[in-house]
């Protein structure tokens, strides 16, 4: 894992801004080749890195770290080493295979663990994006990441690429109690936009917007309201 | 205060056993957003009775609702100044009558200064509607310094850490239950149950204790660090004095690194010197032969604040 920048030596040793670890949980299965999905994914990846680095210099409290895990039939770190968010480079991805969205969560709950999770940090912002329904053990997956620490208190979002994303599965991996739903990108434009938006939550502004789910913000917060709803 | 002397807070104190030294500074990211600062500390040196000071230390929440929560930090020095002026109040009676100081000042603030239209509508602000006393959200620490005791207690975040003559460094306040993302509050109908407390007899006294927002334990990585800090302060004073640039330097380094605001108020104690000498057994200050004796202290109490 690449370690933090600028650390400062004085009293008790170096201190360090807090990480924030920013995952994206891609689905790369076959049915992505279609309507040209997988190469909107692609570029509304990129396209939206120069907003994910704005609202990371927005966060002075924090430094942003990024990975990517990919699923298809089974799952693998596409981005492994945590990368700060200003030398995070997109590598396409292809597409082909099934669903085995429950192997990336499990995946994602061994990459959610101490280390390479930072003893003391924000909660992670976890972003699934898919336009199917899982073809394995879903809640499996999911009860592996929530079993974590990091998992639990991470900033769950999810975006749905056409109509045929399983809502359910994607609101159920969001929670139930924190007021946001899927996002539903069904054409390029839509995909970019999306992607653009959950690349924002690594923004004081979006934290303090979703602080239902009890994200610490640069600093404490008191028992935050649970009535945060965010859209793009 | 109310009734009393006026406390200074802006400068150390150095009475016969105690040395208080301060330092605030404001958070990288307040001053980001033209924020001010929303901690507060504050002690009072006492000159009559078994209590020798009350040190208090105050971090007003950044919730949104939390609109008034820099007055809510005030009013935790305050209420903790007040209490060293009552004698009645005595153990764990101590804690609780902080508490209801506090919600007299909160409860006297607002009725003449009614809560908003506009702190009504902030985010969350409809609760303000069930507990007024929420907008003035605040944790507090507190270390209450007598010649047979040290009396602690703490409301939320931040850290108390207390040094032995060893160099030994613990945090001798249990630490809270709940969710590490959200922090207790002084303003919690309930506050007067989850406050934590601990009691150190003058026997077992640390000679350093700091005082903390988690503006500094929250510019470190590791939850050791600032107890390893606070041993390292130790060994920064010289001539029976802490250093106050290094003090102001380490918080400033705290603040831009948290960007959060820091503050700490570090109490140096030697109980020996306070009552002559004998209560303290198997603990030797560093330097416990510069440790201010009350013809020092007369100088002390006029050095400015940094």
């Amino acid at each position: 894992m690449t370690e933090t920048v600028r650390p400062v030596r004085t009293l008790g040793g170096p201190m360090a801004r807090r990480q924030l670890h920013f995952v994206w949980i891609l689905d790369v299965s076959g049915s992505m080749r279609s309507d040209g999905k997988i190469q909107a994914l692609n570029v509304a990846i990129s396209e939206a890195l120069p907003a994910l680095r704005a609202a990371a210099q927005g966060n002075m409290s924090a430094d942003v770290m990024v990975r990517a895990v990919t699923f298809s039939t089974g799952a693998q770190w596409h981005v492994a080493d945590a990368t700060p968010v200003a030398e995070f480079r997109w590598k396409p991805v292809e597409a082909g295979g099934f669903t085995d969205m429950g192997a990336a969560l499990s995946l994602l709950a061994e990459g959610m663990q101490v280390p390479p999770m930072p003893e003391r940090g924000l909660a992670p912002v976890l972003v699934l994006v898919s336009d199917g329904q899982p073809t394995d053990d879903f809640d499996d997956g999911l009860r592996r990441l929530l079993a974590t620490t990091w998992g639990s208190r991470a900033v769950r979002l999810a975006i749905a690429i056409g109509h045929d994303a399983d809502q359910r599965v994607l609101q159920t991996f969001i929670g139930y109690g924190t007021g946001l739903r899927p996002v539903l990108a069904s054409d390029p434009d839509a995909i970019v936009s999306a992607i653009r938006w959950a690349s924002t939550a690594v923004a004081p502004t979006f934290r303090d917007t979703v602080s239902g789910v009890g994200v610490p913000g640069d600093d404490d917060l008191f028992y935050a309201p649970d009535d945060g709803v965010a859209s793009p | 205060m109310s009734g009393h002397p006026a406390v200074d807070r802006s400068r150390d104190t150095r009475i016969a056993g105690v040395e208080v030294a301060t330092a605030t500074v404001v958070g990288a990211t307040h001053r980001h957003r033209h924020q001010g600062c929303e901690d507060a500390v504050g002690w009072v040196d006492v000159t009559s009775g078994d209590v020798l000071a009350i040190v208090a230390v105050a971090d007003g929440h950044s919730d949104p609702r939390c609109t008034r929560s820099a007055v809510g930090a005030r009013f935790v020095v305050t209420a903790a100044s007040d209490l060293a002026y009552d004698p009645a109040v005595t153990g764990e009676e101590w804690s609780t009558a902080l508490i209801e100081g506090w919600r007299r000042l909160v409860d006297q603030d607002l009725r003449t200064r009614r809560l908003t239209v506009a702190e009504y509508d902030a985010p969350g602000g409809s609760d303000l509607r069930v507990n007024p006393r929420l907008a003035y959200g605040t944790t507090a620490l507190l270390a209450r310094i007598s010649r047979d005791a040290i009396a602690l207690a703490q409301i939320g975040d931040g850290d108390i850490v207390g040094v032995t003559a060893e160099g030994r460094a613990e945090r001798p306040v249990p630490i809270a239950a709940g969710a590490p993302d959200l922090t207790e509050s002084m303003s919690q109908i309930d506050a007067d149950r989850i406050v934590r407390r601990s009691t150190i007899a003058a026997a077992a006294s640390p000679v350093l204790l700091l005082l903390a927002t988690d503006g500094l334990d929250n510019a470190y990585p590791t939850s050791e660090a600032l107890p390893a800090a606070a041993a390292q302060l130790v060994t920064t004073r010289s001539s029976g004095r802490f250093d106050r640039d290094v003090l102001q330097r380490w918080v400033e380094d705290a603040a831009e690194v948290s960007g959060d605001d820091a503050t700490l108020a570090a109490v140096w104690i030697d109980l020996s010197a306070a009552d002559g000498g004998s209560e303290r057994a198997g603990a030797v200050a560093p330097d416990a032969t510069t440790v201010p004796d009350a013809t020092t202290a007369a100088d002390a109490t006029t050095a400015p604040a940094r």
